[in-house]
């Protein structure tokens, strides 16, 4: 089976990492005699195989020695702050409805109208990469969106700017939209040429979530690009790592 | 024309009485169906002749249900149908024990359910009726023949009855060595949580997935639910662990944190599963996470997170038992080697088409990844329905597979792909919801008969009935496919056409599927009879 000479190849190699050399790390003589425990309890649950109980078991050997060097952890973080993942809309999704998402990370959603989304390859309709996300109205207008998944609230940290890059045609209609925690919006017509989009939201008092969606609610056509979200002001690289309950 | 008050009430008396002299009371159609045909008014009596008399035989402990069709000539007002007692020599089976339900709008399909009768109902003349009746045989039932009765009255006064022949076996069914349950989302009350538990539970089900709208302990460290839940879960008697699909929503409910490769994601994942962790380790009661949710949607980018978070858990959470969600190929033989359990679909080709055509729930793919990779495999989201969870899973645990989890019980506000309708504590059952049930009976059927038979191939004794049971059992096994796609995809039925274990002569008033597990039982009553020692019978 070929497949199991890629996962060969995927086990030898930090997947994203860029290939950090992780040190060592030493477990405590306690922590390991604890994951012996609930290795037993796995293996008489019927949730361990053999096999894997003894490699887990050898791991854990490699872990009280000092010899084990992980390499699934990751020691580093994107250069710049985003929230958003794929925010170029470069992982399309083939496979997907027109009145869907057609992007890997983003969800979509349509409230009726005859919209499509899909991916934009045109030069001059990219900003840059190779695609572009292009929302289409065919018909009649409506509503349709993209959406962020649920994004954390950073403890302390009220407000955040959404920016994307945005181009136009016809007579479109482009609704940015902070929800569900957050409240901000924005809508705007947008013109044939380039231009950045920039809207601030505000977390709502105790919440914990929001969701940014991305709507379309005229008719023509909008091509969105290097979409970005983080949070204002100075933001300390430990109350970035440390969320509200770590 | 507009009449006055006291001259309309009078015409409105009179055409009462006319009405009224029509006929009530006039012949009521009614006939024993097959419920494993689909529950539409073409539906033909069993077998192709009518009847009203239902065959039944059930081990006890056992629901065992029978589908009839009714249909009067004439109106009938105040239709109903009530069940009487089972009696026999050895015997009575109380009426509390029988449950007649309509077939009943819900999804459509095998996704209709069957509701309680209520109160009466008028009932046009020519509008046919679909009923269920499902016998609880109580476990102290003494073995013997029982009958009893579905009286179908119109104002009281019977109209049409339908007999109920039961024969409670000998017999002891074996809680089958798997781990078979649905996704679960939580009512977010204690008392819905014990009747849904409870519900499973009879419907022969050994695990829970709880999925959706359980607490993830994100932004806190609050894992009371869960604790709650493991609790509620030993309480209903499940006998497997259980199989903890919320977790698969971090890669999403995490997203703002980073990538999965990001040291930020990373921690935060890390934190919250070793707080669920802690929650496990608090209670009695053994826990598999799953991680991620079949990343085949969304490419070899996703199967490449995939494989980061997998081999994360295995390095830095060895403690936690994992598993994924996964319908492709390439996704389940990369993730695999750093998995407990690999649990699959059929899988398809992914949004790139990477899988060209491969297909997973198969012999050859069963054993290949247990060669290649430590893993255990399991089955999400393989089917529901009678085959997928009896006949068939028996014949393809033979290489390996321990547990097969549906989608979904109670699947947000009754949304489609729900298998019960849930007000509250209140349960209405899908057609797929029963079958699934009877699926799980064929499989204690045969596991029974293959424990039986490894006693009495270690005594040494009972030889002659255990070669007829071996017999039986290989029969039935070569008659199943190893391979699901011939039966999703390929037109595949069971039983195939021909394929019958019981002369016809006892296989009289038996569905071709009834038939199959008489046979079952009939050689654990031989193989019983055959070995010596009280605790055989």
């Amino acid at each position: 089976m070929k497949a199991f000479a890629l996962l060969a190849l995927l086990a030898a190699m930090p997947l994203f990492a860029g290939g950090d050399v992780k040190p060592p790390v030493r477990w405590s003589a306690d922590r390991a005699a604890q994951v012996r425990r609930d290795l037993d309890r796995m293996k008489r649950a019927g949730l361990i195989s053999e096999r894997q109980y003894r490699r887990k078991c050898a791991m854990l050997e490699q872990r009280l020695a000092g010899t084990f060097k992980p390499a699934a952890l990751s020691h580093t973080n994107p250069p710049e702050l985003n929230f958003i993942q794929n925010g170029g809309f470069e992982q399309i999704n083939r496979n997907s409805a027109r009145n869907r998402s057609r992007w890997l990370w983003w969800g979509g959603w349509s409230w009726g109208g005859d919209y499509e989304n899909s991916w934009e390859n045109r030069p001059e309709y990219v900003h840059s990469g190779k695609y572009s996300a292009r929302i289409r109205c065919l018909g009649k207008p409506g509503r349709i969106g993209i959406s962020t998944p649920k994004l954390p609230v950073l403890p302390g940290v009220k407000k955040y700017q959404f920016s994307v890059w945005a181009k136009g045609e016809g007579e479109n209609q482009l609704f940015l939209n902070f929800e569900a925690g957050a409240r901000g919006s924005l809508r705007k017509k947008i013109g044939p040429k380039w231009e950045q989009v920039v809207l601030e939201g505000e977390a709502e008092p105790g919440a914990r979530e929001f969701t940014l969606y991305i709507y379309a609610t005229g008719r023509g056509t909008i091509w969105l690009d290097d979409a970005r979200l983080a949070p204002v002001g100075n933001i300390k690289k430990p109350s970035l790592r440390r969320s509200s309950c770590d | 024309m507009r009449l006055n008050r006291p001259l309309s009430a009078l015409a409105g008396a009179a055409l009462a009485l006319t009405l009224a002299a029509g006929p009530l009371h006039a012949a009521v159609e009614l006939y024993v169906t097959d419920y494993l045909a689909p529950q539409v008014k073409t539906i033909r009596p069993l077998g192709g002749s009518p009847t009203n008399v239902a065959r039944l035989f059930a081990a006890p402990g056992e629901y065992e249900p029978v589908s009839f069709a009714v249909r009067p000539d004439a109106r009938v007002e105040q239709m109903f149908i009530a069940p009487t007692d089972l009696t026999g020599p050895k015997g009575r089976i109380p009426k509390e024990n029988i449950r007649i339900q309509s077939v009943e709008s819900y999804h459509g399909g095998d996704r209709d359910i069957l509701m309680d009768l209520g109160g009466p109902w008028d009932m046009p003349a020519y509008r046919r009726g679909l009923f269920w009746v499902t016998v609880h045989v109580p476990d102290s039932a003494p073995a013997g023949r029982y009958q009893g009765q579905a009286v179908v009255t119109g104002k009281g006064k019977p109209l049409a009855r339908l007999t109920l022949e039961l024969e409670t076996l000998p017999i002891k069914l074996e809680e089958p060595p798997f781990a078979l349950g649905y996704n679960y989302s939580s009512p977010k009350d204690a008392e819905a949580l014990a009747a849904h538990l409870a519900d499973m539970r009879a419907h022969g089900m050994t695990t829970v997935a709880p999925l959706y709208n359980f607490h993830l302990p994100i932004y806190d460290a609050d894992t009371s639910e869960l604790g709650e839940f493991i609790e509620a879960y030993r309480r209903a008697g499940f006998t497997q662990p259980i199989y903890f699909g919320s977790p698969m929503q971090l890669i999403s409910r995490l997203a703002g944190y980073g990538p999965v490769d990001s040291a930020r994601f990373q921690q935060k994942f890390l934190a919250v599963m070793r707080r669920l962790h802690a929650e496990e380790r608090r209670h009695d009661t053994p826990l598999l996470f799953s991680i991620a949710d079949e990343l085949t949607n969304k490419g070899r980018p996703g199967i490449e997170q995939g494989a980061l978070l997998a081999r994360l858990c295995f390095e830095e959470l060895p403690e936690i038992a994992v598993t994924a969600d996964m319908n492709g190929w390439l996704e389940v033989t990369t993730l695999a080697p750093w998995l407990n359990v690999a649990t699959f679909n059929n899988g398809w080709d992914g949004i790139d088409h990477h899988n060209h055509g491969r297909r997973l729930i198969n012999r050859e793919f069963i054993l290949n990844l247990q060669r290649r990779t430590d893993a255990i495999p399991w089955f999400v989201n393989a089917g529901s329905g009678r085959f997928p969870f009896g006949f068939f899973f028996w014949k393809i645990a033979k290489y390996g597979v321990r547990g097969k989890v549906e989608w979904y019980y109670n699947l947000g506000d009754n949304e489609r792909g729900s298998l019960v309708r849930a007000e509250g504590k209140t349960v209405w059952p899908t057609l797929a919801y029963e079958r699934s049930r009877e699926g799980v009976d064929d499989l204690k059927y045969l596991v029974t008969l293959e424990r039986l038979l490894a006693k009495a191939r270690r005594s040494g004794r009972a030889a002659a009935a255990a070669r007829r049971a071996e017999g039986l059992l290989a029969r039935i096994a070569d008659g199943i496919q190893d391979n699901w796609t011939a039966y999703a995809e390929g037109g595949e039925t069971f039983p195939g056409d021909g394929f019958d274990v019981m002369a016809p002569s006892q296989a009289a008033g038996l569905s071709r599927y009834q038939a199959l597990r008489r046979a079952v039982a009939d050689a654990i009553v031989d193989l019983q009879k055959a070995l010596p020692g009280p605790a055989n019978r």
